[in-house]
């Protein structure tokens, strides 16, 4: 954010209402950072990544079945043992593997896919609001550029409930 | 405008959390002692059988599964109700979850990694344990994929890795929020461990649709690796144990004896750290139902093994379970019995439910109840099988019981020491339901995110 404010609040409820006004007032493409995920992470209607977390969990799945079923069937191949009246190639018997590595694949993935998509959606907001979250503070940027001095005056009166308002760098 | 003030008071619950993480008192050193110096007797044991061989332990033919084998399916079942309860308390929402589920999420971790080492440590000739893993290797031999011990091995690895990444990402916001106030060697520790997490609306929600994913994986993979062990046994023909209902019975037990495990470690870390406020008597007393419908459901499975092996027609499988009652187990069977199925009957009482010191109680006959119910149905089918002419006795000798207690060592050590180094409750959910409580507007509008974020995904 090249040009704006980052307003701290001590309350949630606070935050949420001054987020509300400036949304009412016009204001898009204002960001939150917050201790914990209260509500108002969810109203500041950022698209982002997130969506393909479900997507990318089943892909991470799919790669460890198809490892699973790789190992089981492929060593079994490799070195044919005929076990308790079982066919070399047992899928009923390889099916709790198959089952075990998916989950793994699905698990990884998704811890991996959150850290990496968290690290690049992060930058995109101010540090300052970043280095502002403690367990009792709440940060909000808001864009201030391009706005006539009356709605300057307007969204600063909405983010009254403010512990501090500070230039954004 | 003014600058953010610096000097504000720290919110109770960081507060509460950075007083469990200060300097440890004298019962705590003595705790940690007492755990390292069983460690150090379990561990010397273990160096002795490695030395001069499995001739130490009290197994023999047809006796080949003991003690040990017993010590690792019980931690596999204390390891079952961390993850699994946590995991469903997050689907319903569930207040008790910022309190209680850190503790047993690391419970979880800290037991799978006691039971691992135990079926390395059975097989005598441990430095050899890599022969399980799947690699290709010069002695061109693969596991049996065939066999539920492997299907076993990969079940626990996948349970213990999905454990830890689950506690470890639940406690990301803390690691941010603590090191911003914590002093000393954590605050570098936590600064690298949050992995950059900044709290920014996009991580909470990249957060919030992860962590439902890796819930929803814990779930059926808790099932999955505690009806994986049962296969072990049921897989076979051996009275006994050859039945269709020891999965859901092996997961009803790992849960029910969970829970007792959970119930001692939280009381005292309400104890020990004052942490009242969070780990209320309320919450004991959810667990104390829930620990006595597991009960109940575990003398109902009780009933119905004997009920059904008695009148099947099978005389193996008949004689097995009267001389379980009657023969020279009897001792152990109605320990169980006593431990499993009568002394939970007293949490029938709200008294008992809410008074910290009879809670213990309970949760220690049924933690003792359930150790000795593995050792009772591993031992007494291998001891009395289908010829009588192999029927055989066993008995742990000192260096095994010295193993198995070096695990509970171990256990409560790797857990004094998580509760001192990482936050034991978590701040970002405590902190999430403290303004629902001082603004309801808030908790409707959370109620309807999340309604949205079902219907959505």
């Amino acid at each position: 954010m090249r040009e704006g404010w980052i307003a701290v609040f001590d309350d949630p409820g606070r935050a949420r209402d001054a987020l509300r006004a400036l949304k009412a007032l016009g204001v898009k493409d204002m960001r939150v950072a917050s201790p914990a995920a209260y509500p108002i992470v969810h109203e500041t209607g950022q698209p982002g990544p997130w969506r393909a977390m479900g997507w990318l969990a089943l892909g991470g799945g799919l790669c460890g079945l198809t490892l699973a079923i790789s190992l089981e069937v492929g060593t079994s191949l490799l070195h044919p043992m005929h076990v308790g009246g079982q066919p070399v190639v047992a899928w009923v018997q390889f099916g709790v593997i198959m089952f075990e590595l998916t989950m793994l694949g699905a698990g990884l993935t998704n811890f991996l896919a959150m850290v990496l998509l968290g690290a690049l959606s992060r930058r995109r907001v101010a540090r300052g609001a970043r280095d502002a979250v403690l367990s009792d503070r709440l940060a909000i940027t808001v864009p201030a550029a391009g706005h006539s001095p009356e709605q300057l005056a307007a969204m600063r009166r909405a983010l009254a409930g403010a512990l501090a308002v500070n230039e954004a760098p | 405008m003014s600058e953010t003030k610096q000097n504000q008071p720290v919110p109770p619950i960081e507060r509460d959390i950075i007083a469990t993480l200060a300097a440890p008192g004298w019962r705590y050193w003595l705790a940690l002692l007492a755990s390292v110096a069983v460690v150090a007797w379990g561990g010397w044991s273990w160096s002795l059988m490695l030395r001069n061989g499995m001739g130490l332990t009290g197994l023999n033919a047809p006796v080949m599964w003991g003690a040990l084998i017993t010590t690792f399916v019980f931690f596999i079942g204390i390891s079952h109700s961390g993850t699994l309860v946590s995991a469903i308390l997050f689907f319903t929402r569930s207040p008790l979850r910022a309190s209680i589920g850190r503790s047993a999420e690391a419970m979880t971790v800290i037991a799978i990694m006691t039971a691992g080492l135990y079926p390395v440590i059975h097989m005598g000739r441990s430095w050899l344990a890599f022969w399980l893993m799947p690699y290709p290797n010069q002695r061109e031999l693969w596991p049996n994929f065939h066999s539920p011990l492997v299907w076993d091995v990969f079940a626990v690895s996948s349970y213990v890795t999905i454990s830890a990444l689950f506690v470890y990402m639940g406690m990301l916001p803390d690691l941010t929020l603590l090191a911003r106030r914590i002093k000393g060697w954590r605050r570098p520790l936590y600064k690298v461990l949050s992995l950059g997490f900044a709290g920014t609306d996009s991580e909470w929600n990249i957060f919030e649709k992860a962590y439902p994913i890796f819930a929803g994986i814990a779930i059926p993979l808790a099932v999955s690796v505690h009806s994986v062990v049962s296969w072990d046994f049921a897989m076979t023909l051996m009275p006994g144990w050859h039945s269709t209902i020891f999965a859901p019975y092996f997961v009803a037990g790992a849960i029910f004896s969970g829970l007792a495990m959970a119930v001692i470690l939280l009381a005292f870390l309400r104890k020990g750290y004052k942490l009242d406020t969070y780990i209320r008597l309320e919450h004991f007393d959810l667990m104390a139902k829930l620990l006595l419908a597991m009960s109940l459901i575990m003398s109902v499975v009780y009933v119905t093994e004997f009920f059904l092996a008695v009148f099947r027609g099978a005389p193996a499988e008949r004689d097995l379970f009267i001389w379980r009652a009657t023969g020279r187990y009897a001792l152990v069977y109605w320990l169980v019995i006593v431990c499993n199925c009568v002394i939970p009957l007293l949490t029938f009482s709200a008294k008992v439910r809410r008074h910290l010191g009879w809670m213990i109680f309970v949760a220690t006959a049924v933690t003792i109840g359930m150790w000795f119910e593995r050792f009772m149905f591993i031992v007494t089918t291998l001891a009395h099988n289908y010829d009588p002419f192999a029927w055989g006795f066993y008995m742990p000798t000192l260096t095994e019981a010295a193993v198995c207690f070096g695990g509970l060592g171990w256990f409560a050590m790797l857990f004094l020491l998580f509760i001192k180094i990482f936050p034991c409750v978590s701040v970002a959910e405590t902190l999430q339901g403290e303004p629902a409580a001082a603004h309801p507007e808030l908790e409707e509008d959370a109620a309807a995110t999340s309604a949205t974020e079902v219907q959505h995904a």
